[in-house]
């Protein structure tokens, strides 16, 4: 998949990105980090904006900054790296507000025609999981890339 | 020669390793999200397929 996406940095371990959003509100640190849930392999990921004054992360924040296809680009960038480095990784994303999660669903949708090719995708909805299907209502997500070595 | 908005369309992302952000390594950026996913995976469990042992 060839995404339009922020420069991004990394830790060593690859699961804290950074990036900058950059718009008419100005440049907005961001982060993103995949942390490991109670089940093996499964990691969940999350992102937010950084304070960078504070350092205080806030992932409720809505910062209507222009780039909202690029920073999701981005995000989905992160899953790409992360299940790179780590191949037999579930990940797991549900957002912080029915927003944030429609931002997801919006984002695996947009790429959806190019993901399904790397990734195993579901949604989750009414309790259950099945194969993500767009236009559906998800409440969370569930990818895991098909193949261990994919074009880079 | 790419350019660097060539090589920022790769499949797979240049990372730039900042070994500033290692700080975050042992720190959950995101604690409210994470409860939330634990609950949910919890009561849902993964897709059957796909189902993992507990950690």
């Amino acid at each position: 998949m060839k995404l339009d996406h922020y420069q991004l940095k990394s830790g060593k371990k690859l699961t804290t990105f950074e990036f900058i959003s950059d718009g008419p509100k100005g440049r907005i640190p961001k982060l993103v980090q995949l942390t490991p849930t109670n089940y093996k392999d499964l990691y969940n990921l999350a992102f937010g904006d950084k304070n960078p004054e504070t350092g205080q992360i806030d992932d409720v924040a809505i910062s209507n900054n222009g780039d909202s296809e690029k920073v999701l680009a981005t995000v989905v960038a992160t899953v790409y790296a992360f299940t790179y480095q780590y191949p037999d990784a579930f990940v797991y994303a549900t957002g912080s507000t029915k927003a944030r999660t429609r931002l997801y669903r919006m984002g695996i949708s947009k790429y959806f025609e190019d993901a399904k090719k790397d990734f195993l995708i579901y949604g989750q909805i009414h309790d259950e999981w099945e194969p993500f299907i767009i236009g559906t209502d998800y409440e969370a997500f569930v990818v895991k890339r098909k193949i261990r070595n994919f074009e880079v | 020669m790419r350019t660097i908005k060539e090589l920022n369309k790769r499949k797979v992302p240049i990372v730039i390793i900042d070994e500033s952000l290692d700080k975050y390594d042992d720190v959950i950026l995101f604690p409210d999200n994470l409860a939330k996913a634990n609950e949910m995976l919890r009561t849902i469990g993964l897709p059957k397929d796909k189902k993992k042992r507990h950690a």
